[in-house]
């Protein structure tokens, strides 16, 4: 583990001999240099900024907005090409007159994924194709990663189901070959390692059905000659964005938010699904006049005698689609709704929120309020002015909706003396829950709203840490007659030569030919295993270490030379022998596993009796490579490896940002430590309890070991956090840490960012920071570095 | 994206719940590799007053439980993709 130490010393701050946690505003408050330090807001990327490393893995299956930079309402780029990079895989791409030879050749990210592009042996250009259906009349731009093969010129074909348009690119000279098709644009791109990114654009296709092409256009006509291509993307837009993954669903960009007013960069947005029930929110179809014509399917904006309501245009401000209406009120003019576009089939007994962009554009800003129908009842709400800034509105309401109708609608009070005003309306949003969440825009043809996806964010896996085994008892106990069984004649001198290691305890063993020493341990079919033991030569010449008692797998070696002389067996790659200092060699079998009873065996082959070799470290792990060696005793023992988690002691530090907190109903989760289930977590959440309040939350073995309160969760929240056996301790925003002194550490394989150890209950809002300890900083080090 | 339609609401429990979907009553809708729009019922047309908002003519509910899937489909979900011609619902 990297970074364990604490880095503390009594030299000040920026001193010659100070520590590296000087460098750092957060650093200096803890005295200590953090394994992880995700800086969303600052470098709006996911790496760490420790490593420059990607942990990280999100995905989203839809678009999202966010606020960009600019303070422009922004869609987050979307992939919606399945299997990105799985140009083999026969369900989501098929492959007229062409093969695919899966992971060919290193993609542009350095990964072993670049899929071969061949023709095969008809008289055609070779491709692979997919489809995807689209938005009607939506911009179509799909991209690839190329590099020449055999073959040096590919395509990229864009069918709308009335016209198909190609573009051919260069892969030698790097240019756009020829002329696209009339109505595609093209461009090319280097991107090192004689890889091109192809761009290819189709700015008004018509209709919903986009046949896409990846091409090898030179007809080869042997099966072997191709091209390499790698991560394939379609967007709906008309500039190719950065390249996101996908796999077996669409993927798309994480979010860095920004305040609209302040640009104050917010971080990493992690958001749950929600559902935009308001049927076109863009304003499509909507014509200027008086009255006009009002937005397409389901849109009223009330004209009557004592409201008069013209439609003066509809455009786009700061990214937000808009309608401008003028209202001219009768003097005596009883209080009314002005505009709504109804949100039917609404469930029962459920929160909702709505939300307008409203502007004042000209006039004097009338009492508004937000009025909710459900077809049985209605709730005006608290009356409020508009201002001259388009300004998102939200309102929840929490009493239950009783029907099938959930009408957001404006309102007005009464005006005794009459009103002129014109005001600007963008982007309603009703959705089901009980805060507001990032703008899903939505068009005429669905009566059932857009659905944005959850974002899930979160260091698993190999990003997280491994845990290896030793599976081999007294692995250097060779003379432990419990663990090891010898044959006839056969004895072992314990701890006779220095071991690789620079210890006394390499065992000799002597024996005659045909005799072994052998440990069976119990295995599972199908499982790769890699079987390793350190062997330095004696008298014998030949010696013959063996696995899987179900194949009778083993190699045959020369301990004197490391020589593996001879093989016999299925193995998942080639026996090895890794020479070390003084004569010693590490011998290595990988094989999948064909019975359950394993063993770790070597045995003399030489001719001559009373032989010797010496023999230190056996080990047998569930892993494809031998891993670096791991001594036990009477028990297999596992080790934990991560590049940045202590499974033992640690601090999370997280800075965390919500829009409005959510009500009291409403679980909502900064972070989770967990092995993905809720049994073993170690969660700080906002608590769905009238207190509302911050709690550390942690379970080991699916017992409740820690519950911390640490104080109102609000806008803004500097959290830190810290566990070690019986002493865990949480602080807010520079309160005094809440601690417990009972319990264990639960195990841990994920961190989630943003969501609870399940991956439920998102937070709703933004993550600026999210920074690990390895250590357990005091208490009043957590109080020091949650202070606003 | 599927289309699915499961004939009732317990059908598609189950379901979810053999497909390890759903554990501890829990729905993990969200993940790495799929994810899941539960739909439920769908309502179309409805009329209602323009001013009150009172129903005037309730909609009308359609067959089966609905969800939007995206993923590798599990084992026998083939029979519940339907292709609607007209979506009430897609992801953004």
């Amino acid at each position: 583990m990297r970074g364990s130490a604490a880095f503390r010393t009594g030299v000040a701050p920026g001193g010659a001999l100070a520590g590296p946690w000087v460098k750092n505003e957060l650093y200096r408050k803890a005295r200590a240099v953090p394994s992880l330090d995700l800086r969303f807001a600052d470098n709006k990327l996911l790496t760490d900024a420790i490593t420059g490393a990607n942990l990280v893995t999100f995905t989203r299956a839809s678009s999202g907005t966010f606020v960009g930079s600019d303070g422009l309402l922004r869609s987050a780029v979307t992939n919606l090409v399945l299997r990105s990079e799985e140009f083999d895989n026969n369900t989501s791409w098929t492959k007229p007159n062409s093969t695919i030879t899966a992971n060919a050749i290193t993609a542009p990210n350095g990964t072993l994924t670049a899929d071969k592009l061949i023709t095969n042996n008809a008289a055609s250009s070779g491709r692979a194709s997919v489809s995807v259906t689209a938005v009607t009349e939506s911009p179509a731009t799909l991209s690839c990663f190329a590099k020449q093969g055999e073959t040096s010129v590919f395509g990229l074909f864009i069918s709308d189901g009335v016209t198909g348009r190609a573009a051919d690119f260069d892969l030698i000279t790097g240019t756009v070959s020829g002329t696209p098709t009339a109505g595609m644009t093209a461009s090319i791109e280097p991107v090192g390692d004689g890889w091109y990114r192809c761009v290819a654009t189709v700015a008004s296709p018509t209709g919903t059905t986009r046949s896409l092409r990846l091409v090898q256009t030179v007809v080869a006509n042997d099966g072997i000659k191709g091209l390499y291509i790698w991560g394939a993307q379609f967007e709906e837009t008309s500039t190719v964005g950065e390249y996101i993954p996908t796999t077996s669903a669409i993927n798309s960009a994480p979010r860095f938010d920004h305040n609209p007013t302040t640009g104050e960069s917010l971080g990493l947005l992690v958001e749950d699904t929600r559902t935009n029930l308001v049927r076109n929110n863009t304003m499509v179809g909507a014509v200027a006049g008086s009255p006009g014509t009002p937005p397409t399917n389901g849109w009223v904006i009330v004209n009557s005698a004592t409201y008069t309501s013209s439609i003066l245009g509809t455009g786009i401000e700061n990214g937000i689609n808009y309608i401008d209406i003028q209202y001219v009120v009768a003097p005596g003019a009883a209080a009314s709704v002005l505009f709504y576009c109804d949100t039917p089939a609404a469930s029962a007994s459920t929160a909702y929120t709505g939300s307008y962009y409203l502007k004042l554009v000209s006039g004097t800003s009338p009492q508004v309020r937000f009025v909710w129908q459900d077809g049985i009842s209605t709730y005006n709400r608290t009356f409020f002015n508009l201002t001259a800034t388009l300004t998102r509105y939200t309102d929840t309401l929490t009493t239950a909706i009783s029907a099938n109708l959930a009408r957001f609608a404006v309102g007005i009070d009464a005006a005794p003396s009459g009103a002129t005003f014109v005001i600007r309306v963008g982007l309603p949003q009703t959705e089901q829950g009980a805060s507001a969440t990032s703008v899903i825009f939505t068009d005429s043809t669905l009566s059932g709203g857009k659905n944005r996806a959850a974002d899930v964010a979160n260091i698993t896996g190999t990003n997280f840490g491994t845990t290896r085994t030793n599976l081999v008892l007294r692995s250097e106990e060779f003379d432990n007659t419990g663990a090891w069984t010898r044959g006839v004649g056969l004895s072992v001198t314990p701890n006779t030569t220095i071991s690789p290691i620079g210890t006394l305890t390499a065992d000799t063993i002597t024996g005659d030919p045909a005799i072994d020493i052998n440990q069976t341990i119990a295995g599972t079919i199908g499982i790769t295993y890699t079987n390793s033991v350190y062997v330095k030569a004696g008298t014998a010449t030949s010696l013959m270490f063996r696995d899987d008692t179900g194949a009778g797998r083993h190699i045959v070696f020369n301990p004197s030379t490391g020589v593996i002389t001879s093989q016999s067996g299925t193995f998942v790659s080639t026996p090895t022998s890794q020479p070390l200092a003084n004569g010693w060699y590490r011998y290595l079998m990988t094989y999948v596993a064909d019975s359950t009873s394993l063993r770790s065996l070597i045995r003399f082959q030489s001719a001559g009796s009373a032989q010797t070799f010496i023999a230190w470290g056996a080990q047998l792990e569930t892993s494809s490579t031998a891993t670096a060696y791991i001594p036990t005793t009477t028990a297999a023992v596992s080790v934990f490896e991560s590049s940045f988690y202590n499974q033992t002691e640690g601090t999370v530090f997280a800075d965390a940002k919500v829009t409005t907190v959510a009500p009291a109903t409403s679980l909502t989760s900064v972070f989770a430590l967990s092995d993905g289930t809720t049994n073993n977590r170690i969660t700080v959440y906002k608590r769905a309890n009238a207190d509302i309040s911050t709690r550390l939350d942690v379970s080991t073995s699916g017992s409740s070991v820690a519950f911390i309160n640490a104080g109102t969760f609000s806008v803004s929240n500097l959290i830190a956090t810290s566990y070690r056996v019986d002493d865990f301790a949480i602080s807010l925003n520079g309160l005094t840490p809440g601690t417990d002194t009972l319990g264990a550490v639960p195990t841990i394989s994920r961190l989630n960012i943003g969501s609870y150890a399940d991956s439920t209950f998102p937070l709703n809002g933004t993550i600026r920071r999210l920074v690990y300890f390895p250590q357990r900083l005091p208490n009043n080090t957590l109080q020091a570095i949650s202070q606003p | 994206m599927n289309f699915l339609r499961f004939p009732d609401a317990d059908t598609w429990l189950v379901a979810a719940t053999e497909a390890g979907f759903i554990v501890d009553d829990t729905l993990a809708a969200y993940t790495h590799t799929h994810a899941i729009d539960v739909i439920g019922t769908i309502s179309i047309g409805g009329e209602y007053d323009s001013e009150t908002g009172d129903v005037i003519a309730p909609p009308v509910v359609l067959d089966g439980w609905h969800v939007n899937y995206q993923g590798d489909l599990p084992d026998d979900w083939e029979q519940y993709v339907v292709s609607p011609e007209q979506p009430v619902r897609v992801w953004a």
